[in-house]
């Protein structure tokens, strides 16, 4: 069975996802570094655009796990936000993307 | 309708533009307060999507610029991904006709934009039939200006150009504005030809001070068309 992740994009911003999927995937560096340096506001607003955008590209997990690592970074919970992160980046590795043209 | 969007976040502000682009709206996208602010001091809006939360000049200082400075009643839709109650309170309180919570939906946010210029629509409604001003009418039916009781001969253009400016009597409209509005935002024609079809109707409906009007060109900016005492020189 594929662990692949089927996921329909909207055929009006299929062209914006790739992007968008390419800027998560550097959140996890981002993020991961922020922690090291225990920088939680940067952890903070990058968590904070990633739940504000997931949702309307089509990727509810994403603004979910955004919103969840904003709570950590609010309640400097570390070991949380590391949790977190893992979770979207095996997220992210499981997208594929699908183009829904209505079709 | 021609939108103003407050987004610092450039995947949220790309998602949001490439929604609005694609249901017909043109959409000018400013990641800073600031930016907005200077551009708005010179282009016309017909509804500003802000996002509450962006560096420097905040989406609600923006908002309270918005209702210090702009006459016309440009509706304005908050954008936020603060849930409490009493943020929310506050953007309606400070002047803000709507607001929708991150992350957005595409069919909600334009059925709420739509709403929106619906209703900024219907509060500035004229007569869609028969626009009469004294000595100027225009009969939106047949297409046809007359002045003084006779029909004048204008070009396609300059009818939409003509029915539009008395459709915004008093509202100060950008040249961009102007543009897109009659030309549509497609096409590929300078602002000067702005002026030109300006200077046109001016000359063939006479709006002049001497026959109650006046087509001012603001410096930098565009075009606003007042009604004036038919005496003022």
């Amino acid at each position: 069975m594929s662990d692949k992740l089927i996921v329909a994009v909207d055929a009006q911003i299929a062209a914006l996802v790739p992007r968008f999927l390419a800027n998560r995937a550097a959140d996890v560096g981002k993020i991961r570094a922020a922690l090291a340096g225990a920088d939680f506001e940067a952890v903070r607003v990058a968590a904070h655009g990633m739940k504000g955008a997931g949702g309307g590209y089509g990727f509810p997990e994403i603004s979910r796990l955004g919103a969840a690592m904003e709570e950590g970074a609010q309640r400097r919970d570390a070991a949380a936000i590391s949790a977190l992160v893992a979770s979207l980046e095996a997220h992210l590795a499981r997208i594929e993307i699908r183009t829904d043209d209505g079709q | 309708m021609r939108i103003a969007l407050l987004e610092d976040e450039q995947d949220q502000a790309d998602l949001v533009s490439a929604w609005l682009k694609a249901a017909g709206h043109s959409c000018h996208a400013y990641a800073l307060g600031k930016d907005l602010v200077r551009e708005a001091k010179r282009e016309t809006f017909d509804l500003f999507l802000l996002d509450w939360e962006v560096p420097g000049m905040s989406g609600a200082e923006v908002l309270d610029w918005i209702r210090a400075n702009i006459a016309q009643p440009v509706p304005v839709l908050f954008v936020t991904a603060r849930q409490r109650e009493e943020d929310i309170v506050h953007a309606l309180s400070s002047g803000a006709d709507d607001y929708m919570i991150k992350p957005l939906g595409k069919l909600e946010l334009l059925a709420r934009v739509d709403a929106l210029g619906r209703r900024a629509r219907a509060s500035q409604r004229v007569d869609e039939g028969l626009l009469e001003f004294g000595q100027l009418s225009v009969d939106c039916r047949s297409r046809q200006v007359k002045l003084g009781g006779a029909e004048v001969a204008m070009t396609q253009k300059d009818y939409e150009l003509a029915l539009f400016l008395l459709r915004n009597i008093g509202r100060l409209l950008s040249r961009g504005y102007i543009l897109e509005a009659v030309w549509g935002q497609s096409a590929e024609i300078n602002t000067r030809t702005v002026d030109t079809h300006v200077s046109r109707i001016r000359g063939k409906l006479q709006l002049t001070p001497e026959n109650g009007w006046r087509l001012s060109a603001v410096y930098q900016h565009g075009y606003r068309l007042e009604r004036v005492a038919a005496d003022a020189r």
